[in-house]
């Protein structure tokens, strides 16, 4: 018997969790329950900070074993499978940032086979990762522009971002890159871009107001990614993320032309 | 896994039947026997979907439970597929959730159910299912159709245990 096996025998008798907190800075050390098959739901490390937000917190992963026969209230025996390999294994129930995943057959050699974990299972913890806003920038600054003037906006949020989970016991690391801008303008104009625009006098992203009034464009960033688990090659997650940034008080005037002596 | 509250309700969309392609030669219960159609919709003591035959097989309990699947699809009753969930079956109770919201939103399920083609066991508790769907709609409460599907071949891993001489369904999920 491998020593997995005789471990997961061991664990049949006993309820074991793994349990991550998010409840303090990724950086914190996690509380863990009876470590299982080494499956560790470490709290995620913080990626890069960008744009002077701080880094979220890593997603709470949770696993059980599934209980097959209860005796008196308690497990009596997990449910046990058969790994694509032909291993027995062991059910569990993953839970994700409190999403309930389903189940899973987790052998012996899980903890250190990549295959294990699927793009769809990244995909969702992507989604439920705290991904910064996109920071909008219009010019002229101050909440002040002209009608019919071409207003500037730019973001500068467009590094990729990176975040370190922790799932069924490997490190996986996951990249967001802003793929997509959508610019609401506030006056009923949408516009979607792959150019996040530029600063004064590259003008790439601009509008024009036809009326005046207070209008309060916002912007918008849909993330693609990529992952990988450990040092293994990087994976396109299949799917993206947007996030939507709060919007911002534009007042927009008529400007008289008036002659001045000099 | 994300995908098996949709593929539960798509098992039970599709899920039913009683026919047999043939014996499995590296099935261990090889002595499975379809039972038919249940035509009762009123469980009772002698239900034979509700209740286990003396000495049945997993085999046959599985042909058991796909047809409680059936049923509970056609009349939205889960009590007696809910009888047949083991104590941690999540899948189960997801897949009746499911179906109660259709009948509770005044819907319904439309479906001549699916028929068993192959049981196979994997090991442990675990049985490879081959099923062929027919055709499925769910209706809303309006009447019209909210989803069809098409029917066709899909497989289940089902994860059975064997308890005081009853079986119960651990897990289910689709085999992908």
């Amino acid at each position: 018997m491998s020593r997995g096996l005789a471990w997961i025998t061991v664990c049949l008798t006993v309820v074991t969790f793994v349990l991550c907190t998010s409840e303090k800075p990724a950086t914190a050390a996690c509380s863990t329950g009876a470590t299982l098959l080494e499956v560790n739901a470490s709290c995620g490390d913080s990626g890069k900070e960008q744009d002077g937000q701080a880094p979220p917190d890593g997603p709470d992963v949770f696993i059980y074993p599934a209980c097959a026969v209860k005796v008196g209230g308690l497990c009596g025996r997990n449910l046990t499978c058969t790994t694509p390999e032909g291993d027995g294994a062991v059910m569990y129930h993953v839970i994700v940032a409190g999403e309930y995943l389903g189940t899973r057959c987790i052998g012996p050699g899980a903890a250190s086979d990549p295959a294990t974990i699927t793009p769809g299972q990244i995909l969702t913890a992507m989604r439920r990762l705290d991904w910064p806003a996109p920071r909008l920038v219009i010019e002229p600054p101050d909440g002040l522009t002209l009608v019919n003037f071409d207003t500037n906006f730019f973001t500068t949020s467009t590094r990729p971002v990176t975040r370190r989970v922790t799932l069924l016991g490997q490190r996986v690391t996951i990249e967001a890159t802003p793929r997509q801008f959508h610019w609401d303008f506030g006056d009923g104009t949408r516009r979607t871009t792959t150019d996040p625009g530029a600063p004064y006098p590259d003008l790439r992203v601009t509008h024009d107001y036809l009326a005046k009034g207070t209008y309060r464009p916002s912007l918008g960033t849909t993330y693609g990614g990529r992952y990988r688990v450990g040092n293994g090659p990087w994976q396109d997650i299949p799917g993206t993320v947007t996030i939507e940034g709060d919007g911002q008080a534009l007042r927009a005037i008529e400007a008289q032309p008036k002659l001045v002596g000099h | 896994m994300l995908r098996l509250a949709t593929a539960a309700l798509a098992g039970i969309l599709l899920l039913s039947g009683c026919s047999d392609d043939g014996p499995d030669a590296g099935d261990p219960m090889s002595t499975w026997t379809p039972t038919g159609t249940i035509e009762s919709s009123s469980p009772s003591p002698t239900d034979p979907l509700t209740t286990a035959a003396q000495g049945e097989t997993a085999r046959e309990f599985i042909e058991r439970w796909v047809a409680l699947v059936d049923k509970m699809q056609q009349t939205g009753d889960t009590e007696a597929f809910l009888d047949l969930a083991g104590p941690d079956c999540r899948s189960c109770r997801r897949m009746a959730d499911n179906v109660s919201q259709v009948y509770g939103d005044g819907g319904r399920i439309d479906t001549d159910g699916s028929r068993i083609s192959r049981v196979q066991h994997d090991g442990g508790d675990q049985w490879s299912v081959t099923l062929v769907g027919s055709p499925t709609t769910v209706f809303d409460k309006d009447g019209k159709p909210s989803t069809r599907l098409p029917g066709g071949r899909y497989q289940l891993l089902a994860f059975i245990v064997k308890a005081d001489g009853n079986w119960t369904m651990g897990e289910f999920q689709d085999k992908n």
